[in-house]
C-alpha cells in the first residue's frame, strides 16, 4: 500500500511540474499582421456584420439582430482578410490581401462559395452600380473587374499604391492612393482627375507646412468621397538635435504627423479637419451630421487608448484646422480598427484584442465577443503604441511599410524606408547607416523624437522579431522573359556588386553618385514604393536606373527589362 | 450489532463536532465510569470470564444494543497511536475565481508534515507542514511593454493549530500558511510573498496510516509584473478547492 501511495505522490508531482514550469513567449512566432483597418461591413438590411479578422486569420459573421457571432470562417495567415462588400444577391465578397484573392461567402449559412484570384495585392473592393460586377483595386496599380455573371476578369493598369475603390455609374471610379493620399477619378480606364487633401499649416513648434500622406480609408460620401489620412510635416526638422517628443502626432496643434479627414466635394472643393487627440486613425464612417473614426493605436504608459471618436461634420472646413474629436467611448476595450453604421443609424465598431463588435444603437451599448481568443504580442503592441507625442511607429511605417514621405532634416532629405521583408538583415539602419541595432533606433526615434519610454530588452527582442517576420508585399506578375533579360542586365551593369543576397543589399554605406554615402537599400517591394533613393529624388525606377551606378550605359531595351526585373523582386 | 457499530461510528464524531472539548471529557468520564457500566454487562466467553469486560449501550430510539467496550477500542480511539507522527501529503486543487492572468489551476502540492498530539490520547493535535506547490502559469500582455505572469511555484510553510480527531475516522484541520512564490519574467524572475488559509476534513484509513481529505481555503497567488520601470509583484486572492491523500511515514 505504501508503495502505491508513494507512486501516486511522485506521479502527481511530476505532472504538476510539467504543467507549471513553462516559460511563455511574448507573442506568437510570426505575430499578427500590422493594422490595416477598415475591415468591417454591415449589410444593407442591417442584419449581418462581416468582420475580417487578420489577427486570427478569420472572417466573423455576426447576427446583429440576435447580437451574437454566428459563424467563423477560418483562413490561414497567408490570406489576411481585408475589405468587404455586399453584392446584389446578398452575398459578401472579401479581399484576401496576401493570397491575392476575393472570397465570396453566404452570411446566413457562413459557407464559402468561391475564392477567385484577382491580383498580387488586392486592397479595396466595390460593386459596380450599373452591372453588379465586382471591382478590385490592387496595390500594384491594377483595377480588376469581375463580371457578376462570372467569366473572365478585365484588368486596367493605372498607378501603383492603389487603396480603396468607389464604383460610380457610367464606368467611372474613385480610386484612392495609399501613400500619396491622392484621390483619382478614373473614367473609361484612364485617370481624368487627380485630387489631394489640402496642405495644412501646423501651429506647433514654429510654423510648419504639412502635406497629406497615408490615406488609410476612403469611402463614398453624398458630396463625393471622404478620406481619413495623415498629414506629415514637409518643413525642416532636426534629427539628433531635436527636442524630446518633437514628433508629436496625436495632437493636431503640434506634431509632425497627425490624422485628418477630407471630404472631396465636387461643388465646393475639399473640406478638411484635423482630428485631435486620436492616434493612428485607420477607418471612418459618416452619417448626416457626424463623422466616426476608429483609432488603432495601442495603449502606452503615457497615453491611453483612443478607440472610437466622433466629430461633427460641421467642423469640416476649407483647410485642415485643428478640431477636437468629441464623444469618445467611455472605456475602450481595445484598439478600434473599423467602424460602420447600420441602416437604422446604429454605430458598429470593431475592436481588435480582445476582439469584439460594439453596437451603439442609441438604446445602450452592446458588446458582441468574437471567437478566437487573444493574440497579444509585445512587438505588435510596441509598433502601434502611441508614444508620449501620440505618434506611433505605424504612423510613418503604415502596415510595416513606409509612408512615401521625404522628410527634410537638418542633415538633408531622407525618405522613409520600408520595414518589411526581413529588416534585421539590413543593419545598420537608417539611410546614413549610423544606427547599429533596434535598440539604438528606438532610443533615437521612439524615445528621443516621439517622446516614448525606452522599451525593455525583452520588448526590443519581441519588436525586432516581429518586424523581421513582416513579409514583403508580393511582387506583381510580370513577363518572365523580360524579367530574365533584366536580371542579366542587372548583373552586367554591376548592380549586383552592392545589391547582393536575397534582400539585394550588402548593408554597406556607399557613395554611388547620389549625393553622399548612404546605405545600399534592399531591393524589395520596388513596384510599390516610389519615390526612390535616400531623398526621394527619383520618381520612378527608370529615373533610378539612369541616375546611379552604370545604369546610364544600358540601352533603352535593357533599362526596360531591368526595370521589369526590379519590379518583380 | 452492525447497526450499533455504525451508530457508534456516526455518533462519536457528531458529538465531537458539536463540542470537541466535551468529547474529550466524555471519553475520560467514560473510561472512569467503566466499572459502573459493567453492571449492565455479561461475560461473552471463557477468556473473558477472567476479566470482566465492560459493555457500552447504544440506543437508536427503538431499542438498546450493547457493544463490548473493546470493540470501540477506546484506548486506541485516536489513531495512529502516539504523540508525534511524520507524513507526506499530495494535494490537488482547483483555483476558481480571479481574472487573467490567474488561472483555474490545478495546483498540485507535495507536503511533508509532522503531527503532534497535545496529549497522548487526546483528540487535539497540532500540525506543521512544509509544502512545494506547482500550478500553471498564465500571462497577459496588456500593452506598453507590460508583462504580467502568475506564479507557477510556491514554497509554503503551514501551521494547523486547530486539528482534532472527530472520532475514529475523521479529522478536521484549520490552518494558515505563508511562504514565497516565484514567477518568471522575460528578464529573469521574481519572488513574491505567499499567504493562505486552509481548512481540511480528512478521512483516516488503515488505522490512521493513510488519509484522504477534502480541503478548501484562500490563497494569495503571486503575479509578477514587468514594465518599463522595472519588475514588481502583486498578489491576488484565489479560492482553493480540492482534495489530498496522505500517509504516515513508518
Amino acid at each position: 500500500m505504501r508503495t502505491t501511495v508513494g507512486g501516486i505522490l511522485l506521479l502527481g508531482l511530476g505532472s504538476a511540474l510539467a504543467a507549471g514550469c513553462g516559460d511563455e513567449p511574448l507573442g506568437s512566432a510570426e505575430g499578427p499582421p500590422p493594422v490595416a483597418g477598415g475591415t468591417l461591413l454591415v449589410t444593407d438590411d442591417g442584419r449581418w456584420a462581416i468582420a475580417s479578422d487578420p489577427d486570427r486569420a478569420s472572417i466573423h459573421v455576426v447576427d446583429l439582430e440576435r447580437r451574437e457571432a454566428l459563424h467563423r470562417i477560418e483562413l490561414t495567415a497567408a490570406d489576411e482578410p481585408g475589405r468587404g462588400v455586399e453584392g446584389a444577391d446578398g452575398r459578401v465578397h472579401v479581399v484576401l490581401r496576401r493570397s491575392g484573392e476575393v472570397l465570396t461567402l453566404d452570411p446566413a449559412s457562413g459557407e464559402v462559395r468561391e475564392r477567385r484570384a484577382v491580383c498580387a495585392a488586392p486592397r479595396g473592393i466595390d460593386v459596380e452600380p450599373d452591372t453588379g460586377g465586382l471591382v478590385v483595386a490592387c496595390a500594384e496599380g491594377l483595377l480588376v473587374r469581375l463580371p457578376a455573371s462570372g467569366g473572365d476578369r478585365s484588368v486596367t493598369t493605372l498607378e501603383p499604391d492603389l487603396r480603396d475603390v468607389i464604383a460610380l455609374s457610367g464606368d467611372r471610379f474613385f480610386l484612392s492612393r495609399f501613400q500619396s493620399a491622392e484621390l483619382l477619378l478614373v473614367e473609361g480606364g484612364a485617370i481624368v482627375e487627380r485630387m489631394r487633401p489640402p496642405i495644412a499649416e501646423s501651429i506647433g513648434f514654429g510654423s510648419a507646412t504639412q502635406v497629406p500622406t497615408v490615406a488609410w480609408r476612403t469611402r463614398a460620401h453624398p458630396d463625393g468621397a471622404i478620406m481619413v489620412h495623415q498629414l506629415s510635416t514637409s518643413t525642416q526638422l532636426g534629427t539628433l538635435s531635436v527636442p524630446s517628443g518633437q514628433y508629436y502626432g496625436g495632437d493636431c496643434v503640434t506634431g509632425v504627423v497627425r490624422s485628418a479627414v477630407t471630404v472631396f466635394d465636387a461643388a465646393t472643393g475639399p473640406r478638411s479637419a484635423g482630428i485631435s487627440g486620436a492616434s493612428l486613425v485607420v477607418d471612418l464612417v459618416a452619417d448626416e451630421s457626424e463623422l466616426h473614426f476608429a483609432a488603432a493605436s495601442e495603449p502606452g504608459n503615457l497615453l491611453p487608448l483612443n478607440g472610437v471618436r466622433t466629430m461633427r461634420s460641421s467642423m469640416l472646413a476649407g483647410s485642415p484646422a485643428c478640431n477636437t474629436a468629441i464623444d469618445p467611448y467611455p472605456l475602450s476595450p481595445s484598439a478600434a480598427i473599423a467602424v460602420a453604421l447600420t441602416p437604422s443609424g446604429a454605430r458598429v465598431a470593431q475592436y481588435r484584442d480582445p476582439a469584439l463588435l460594439r453596437v451603439d444603437g442609441g438604446m445602450g451599448v452592446v458588446d458582441i465577443p468574437l471567437p478566437g481568443g487573444r493574440v497579444e504580442h509585445l512587438g505588435y503592441s510596441l509598433f502601434h503604441e502611441a508614444a508620449g507625442s501620440g505618434a506611433t511607429c505605424a504612423s510613418c511605417h503604415p502596415e510595416g511599410g513606409d509612408d512615401g514621405h521625404t522628410w527634410l532634416f537638418d542633415i538633408g532629405a531622407r525618405r522613409t524606408q520600408t520595414l518589411r521583408g526581413g529588416i534585421l538583415q539590413t543593419a545598420p539602419f537608417h539611410w546614413d547607416g549610423e544606427v547599429a541595432d533596434v535598440g539604438a533606433v528606438m532610443q533615437g526615434t521612439f524615445v528621443g523624437r516621439m517622446g516614448g519610454e525606452m522599451p525593455r530588452d525583452y520588448e526590443l527582442e519581441s519588436f525586432g522579431a516581429w518586424m523581421d517576420a513582416l513579409p514583403a508585399l508580393p511582387a506583381p506578375r510580370i513577363d518572365a522573359g523580360s524579367v530574365d533579360r533584366g536580371r542579366a542586365a542587372f548583373e552586367g551593369a554591376g548592380c549586383a556588386d552592392c545589391h547582393t543576397g536575397d534582400r539585394g543589399t550588402n548593408n554597406a554605406t556607399t557613395d554611388v553618385g547620389t549625393g553622399g554615402e548612404f546605405q545600399v537599400p534592399a531591393l524589395e517591394e520596388l513596384a510599390y514604393r516610389a519615390p526612390y533613393l535616400h531623398d526621394g529624388s527619383a520618381g520612378s525606377l527608370a529615373d533610378v536606373i539612369l541616375t546611379h551606378g552604370r545604369g546610364g550605359t544600358l540601352s533603352d531595351g535593357e533599362r526596360t527589362d531591368l526595370e521589369a526585373y526590379l519590379r518583380s523582386r | 450489532m452492525v447497526l450499533a457499530r455504525s451508530t457508534a461510528i456516526l455518533l462519536t464524531p457528531l458529538v465531537a463536532v458539536l463540542c470537541p472539548l466535551a468529547a474529550q471529557a466524555q471519553a475520560q468520564a467514560q473510561a472512569q465510569a467503566q466499572p459502573a457500566a459493567s453492571e449492565l454487562s455479561a461475560p461473552r466467553s471463557a477468556a473473558a470470564d477472567a476479566v470482566e469486560l465492560p459493555l457500552r449501550s447504544f440506543s437508536d430510539g427503538v431499542g438498546v444494543e450493547e457493544v463490548a467496550w473493546d470493540d470501540t477500542r477506546l484506548e486506541t480511539h485516536y489513531l495512529p497511536l502516539g504523540a508525534v507522527h511524520f507524513g507526506l501529503q499530495l494535494r490537488v486543487a482547483a483555483l476558481p475565481g480571479g481574472s487573467a492572468p490567474l488561472g483555474l489551476g490545478p495546483v498540485g502540492e507535495l507536503a511533508g508534515f509532522v503531527d503532534v498530539r497535545y496529549r497522548p490520547r487526546g483528540a487535539w493535535r497540532f500540525r506543521l507542514a512544509v509544502a512545494v506547490s506547482l500550478q500553471p502559469s498564465a500571462q497577459i500582455l496588456p500593452g506598453a511593454g507590460v508583462v504580467q505572469r502568475s506564479s507557477p511555484l510556491a514554497l509554503r510553510s503551514r501551521v494547523f493549530p486547530v486539528a482534532f480527531d472527530l472520532g475514529q475516522l475523521l479529522t478536521l484541520r484549520i490552518g494558515v500558511g505563508m511562504g514565497a512564490q516565484w514567477a518568471s519574467l522575460p528578464d529573469g524572475g521574481i519572488w513574491c510573498p505567499m499567504f493562505e488559509n486552509l481548512e481540511e476534513l480528512a478521512l483516516r484509513l488503515f488505522d490512521g496510516l493513510a488519509e484522504v481529505a477534502i480541503s478548501g481555503g484562500v490563497q494569495l497567488t503571486g503575479v509578477a509584473v514587468a514594465n518599463r520601470s522595472g519588475d514588481s509583484c502583486e498578489t491576488h486572492p484565489q479560492a482553493v478547492l480540492g482534495g489530498s491523500i496522505a500517509y504516515m511515514l513508518p
